[in-house]
């Protein structure tokens, strides 16, 4: 192995390792919070109609009655070997409630940056081929539009237009009865455009701000004194070489989407990782609680560890010690 | 490099095919294609919920949203008809000794649980059996604490529960250790519907995922947080359900349920909030607007035994001072019926001759006056804690000034219902929020449940009302077997309630549901919450024409 591929691989194996600290740093500052706030699972399970005695039958054989710090060993322990618990509320485990919803949640933020990335950077490439032009400033509107504007908000527009007037998609949920293919993948259209609002505009101004600082380079200057073709120009030498900003950025909007789709997962009735983990805060379900803050714990670490690999291959200049 | 992020598009893409090919954990299938393989076009019921079951276990419901989905598939001995009468359900019949302590019920034959085996006594001393066994973790075994020996079982220091018998196939026999009138309306609750031994012992963690019950709908797939599918039990022992598919959309946002309403998407749905008004302008959607006043109290509730709500004159003062007519139109435009009682219209021996506490500023100023506080002066700000819905803030706001209006200072605080459950479990607030839908429609539900001393705190009465005489009208009703001495025994306990004023009254809330125009046979019950109608008959339902 050349001496670069090894360094990368030490590199990507000690970021591998560093999730470690990471995990037991998160899990117990989560545990601490949720132990010290107000409400108690039991009391959430029982409703309006507690019996203290049937109360501490039910807290005993959860193992709520041990011992916090034995509470968070078992937990350890039990993430060591993959198993995140039990949920107190649903009544499953925590990995097999929580994968389902990461493979939802992974399908609408895929989908959501998908766009986000078309639609920004297109906006932002011609944005930035003549700035100051009317195609310019539209974009910028819609791009501060795009970020200003609330997701919970948009969504309940897009649902009023594409929804009840036009009746061109349906408005919740992510299925359909008896539906498949096409009928099903119509539930993934809203909120996929809403969830990609935020995105799209951030990569749109990001693109049009590192393209227009690429294009003053003296190499494009050149480019365009040996009579390239414009377009050849924009996409070959000015797009390529305004990538590394835009792939943090996008890096950075994928996990963030992955993580932090709640909102867009209520309006829509989408049943993702965010609403489950709103979920299971209110009902004080301390696993799943747990469970997810460790899946997006992972999640983090796993894609800024692929940024900045994808530094590397991006600009063969950067490299890792 | 253009490759690159070429290559970068097809990370995505990949992610996007993986999301959507991640499998889902088994028990969890996505219910697709049968309506698509079946030659005849199947009548499907899509049916909003505002949550998802967390259970599908009778054994652990708590809930109205899980209760839901259950009432459509089990049953019990007994259940409440339309009418909130208790009716036969799986027994076909029952005698109650003269001392009320003894229950016996005689099973209809022929009724068959979704796998096919016939229902038999020995089922049901299984199921309440297992209520009863701490090992299976129940939230609701206390309620079956008045059968005779079962204390003693859940407490390790019986092998069975004496009270518990089947001395054949078709006879359930239940003793209590004293008389308990309410009963019957409790075993129509769906914690004490039959379940299948061999399917709960196959996997008692896997049934509450896949339950298999008697009731008019037989499970098909859950996905949590997005679909319950449920079919129609063809063999169901009442009449067999007019439609097909039973399909359970959990849908959280009350605007999203409203615009899937309006896209077709549901066959029924709440009103959002401050939709009413526009809604009632339209004849059309008028026209959709079914329900009735429900057994489903929202008032608000005084720490008794604390100062400064151990003064009744100060509780009375404040139930005067609220104009409820002005909260009732304005704020919940129409959805709400001004409570005068302490025990709800429509149930059992109800009275509907308490004029309540009108709204009088004049007469709150005497009664504060009378409390110690002429005007206000001397009164401490006075903390309202409620829970975090924007239609509990605007309620809470109105009250405020309200009471602002005659000298008394409140300040407001939301918190989550998990942590205003704790504190209010713990006696902390002075003056908070109080909700309750009722559990079966007998005043015993409300007055001793929520107001008997014994109960105080997290059991029901979370006021900490004690009043040695309201106790004994209270006690004496729920053993008093004689459904005239009932009556006069509640009617009794209620005047006490009222001068004495616990709670702060405000309304009964109205479930107005918005039906689609096709869909008939849709009764909504005292006892439903809408969207999720935990009580209305399914089975009854049917749609006309073609929609």
């Amino acid at each position: 192995m050349c001496e670069q591929g090894e360094r990368m691989l030490y590199y990507v194996l000690k970021r591998i390792l560093q999730v470690i600290p990471v995990l037991i740093g998160i899990t117990l500052i989560t545990f601490t919070v949720i132990h010290v706030a107000p409400g108690d699972p039991v009391k959430i399970m029982m409703g309006q109609r507690y019996d203290p005695e049937v109360a501490q039958t039910v807290r005993h054989e959860m193992g709520l009655d041990k011992p916090l710090v034995v509470q968070y060993l078992i937990f350890l322990g039990e993430m060591a070997r993959g198993d995140l618990g039990y949920s107190y509320h649903k009544r499953q485990p925590v990995t097999h409630l929580l994968r389902g919803k990461f493979g939802n949640t992974l399908y609408l933020a895929a989908a959501a940056m998908l766009l986000a990335i078309l639609l920004g950077m297109l906006a932002g490439v011609l944005a930035s081929v003549k700035p100051q032009s009317p195609v310019d400033y539209l974009v910028m509107v819609l791009a501060v539009a795009g970020v200003s504007i609330p997701v919970f908000w948009l969504g309940l527009m897009l649902q009023l237009l594409f929804g009840s007037y036009l009746h061109w998609f349906p408005v919740s949920g992510m299925t359909e009865y008896g539906g498949a293919g096409w009928e099903n993948f119509k539930h993934l259209v809203l909120p996929a455009f809403t969830l990609a609002s935020v995105p799209a505009a951030i990569v749109a101004r990001i693109t049009r701000s590192a393209m227009l600082e690429v294009m003053g380079e003296d190499y494009i200057r050149t480019a365009r004194a040996k009579g390239l073709a414009e377009s050849v120009i924009i996409l070959r030498h000015v797009l390529k070489n305004a990538l590394i900003p835009i792939v943090t950025v996008i890096g950075n909007m994928f996990a963030l989407l992955l993580t932090g789709a709640v909102l867009t997962e209520t309006v829509f009735s989408w049943p993702g990782l965010g609403r489950a983990m709103v979920d299971a805060i209110t009902q004080r379900d301390f696993p799943v609680i747990l469970g997810g803050v460790t899946i997006f714990a992972v999640t983090f670490v796993i894609v800024n560890l692929l940024v900045d690999v994808l530094y590397a291959a991006i600009d063969p200049r950067i490299r890792y010690n | 490099m253009a490759y690159r992020l070429l290559g970068l598009v097809a990370v995505l893409l990949t992610l996007l095919l993986l999301g959507a090919c991640i499998p889902r954990p088994s028990g969890e299938k996505t219910a697709r294609t049968p309506a698509k393989q079946e030659p005849l076009r199947e009548a499907v019921y899509r049916f909003p919920l505002p949550a998802d079951p967390p259970t599908l276990d009778p054994a652990h419901v708590t809930d109205t949203v899980s209760d839901s989905v259950m009432k459509r598939l089990f049953d019990g001995l007994v259940r409440f008809d339309t009418d909130l009468k208790i009716v036969p359900a799986i027994a076909e019949s029952w005698l109650i000794s003269d001392d009320g302590t003894t229950y016996k019920f005689f099973l209809r034959k022929g009724v068959q649980f979704h796998n096919g085996r016939e229902v038999e006594g020995e089922d049901f001393l299984y199921s309440f059996t297992r209520i009863l066994d701490p090992a299976t973790r129940s939230e609701r075994a206390q309620m079956l604490f008045p059968v005779k020996g079962a204390k003693a079982f859940y407490d390790g220091k019986a092998e069975q529960v004496a009270g518990l018998e089947a001395p054949d196939d078709a006879t359930f026999k239940i003793t209590l250790s004293r008389p308990y009138a309410p009963f019957l309306g409790v075993l129509a609750m769906t914690n004490f519907c039959v379940v299948p031994r061999e399917e709960v012992e196959k996997d008692e963690e896997g049934f509450a995922q896949h339950p298999v019950g008697t009731g008019p709908f037989v499970f098909e797939s859950w996905e949590r947080d997005n679909q319950v599918v449920l079919k129609a039990n063809r063999n169901y022992f009442r009449a067999s359900p007019s439609i097909d598919v039973l399909v359970f959309e959990v849908m959280p946002d009350e605007n999203t349920r409203y615009q899937a309403f309006l896209n077709g998407d549901l066959e029924h749905t709440d009103i959002p909030f401050g939709k009413a008004g526009e809604i009632m302008k339209d004849p059309k959607r008028v026209a959709m607007v079914h329900g009735v006043t429900a057994m489903d109290m929202y008032c608000y509730g005084f720490q008794t035994q604390k100062p400064p709500f151990d003064n009744k004159f100060l509780r009375l003062a404040f139930n005067y001072a609220i104009d409820k007519q002005t909260i009732i139109e304005n704020i919940l435009e129409g959805r709400g019926e001004w409570q005068k009682t302490y025990v709800p219209p429509g149930s059992f021996y109800f009275k509907g001759d308490s004029g309540g506490y009108p709204y009088d500023p004049g007469k709150a100023r005497q009664y504060l006056g009378k409390a110690g506080y002429p005007g206000g002066s001397g009164l401490a700000e006075i903390t309202l804690n409620i829970d975090q819905q924007q239609l509990s803030r605007q309620i809470a706001q109105q009250v405020q000034e309200d009471l602002r209006q005659v000298g008394v200072k409140v300040r407001l605080e939301q918190s989550d219902w998990a942590t205003f459950l704790d504190r209010v479990y713990a006696g902390e607030p002075s003056f908070f929020q109080n909700t309750w839908l009722a559990d079966y429609p007998d005043p015993d539900n409300w007055l001793f449940v929520l107001l008997e001393s014994a109960q105080a705190g997290a059991p029901g009465n979370i006021t900490r009302f004690v009043h040695s005489r309201f106790d004994h009208y209270v006690r004496q009703a729920r053993q008093t077997v004689n459904e005239n001495q009932r009556a006069y025994l509640y009617g009794k306990a209620e005047e006490v309630a009222l001068a004495a004023a616990p709670w702060l009254l405000l309304y009964w809330r109205k479930n107005l549901t918005l039906v689609q125009p096709y869909v008939e046979g849709l009764t909504i019950t005292a006892m439903d919450r809408t969207p999720h109608l935990n009580n209305s008959p399914m089975e009854q339902v049917r749609f006309r024409g073609e929609r």
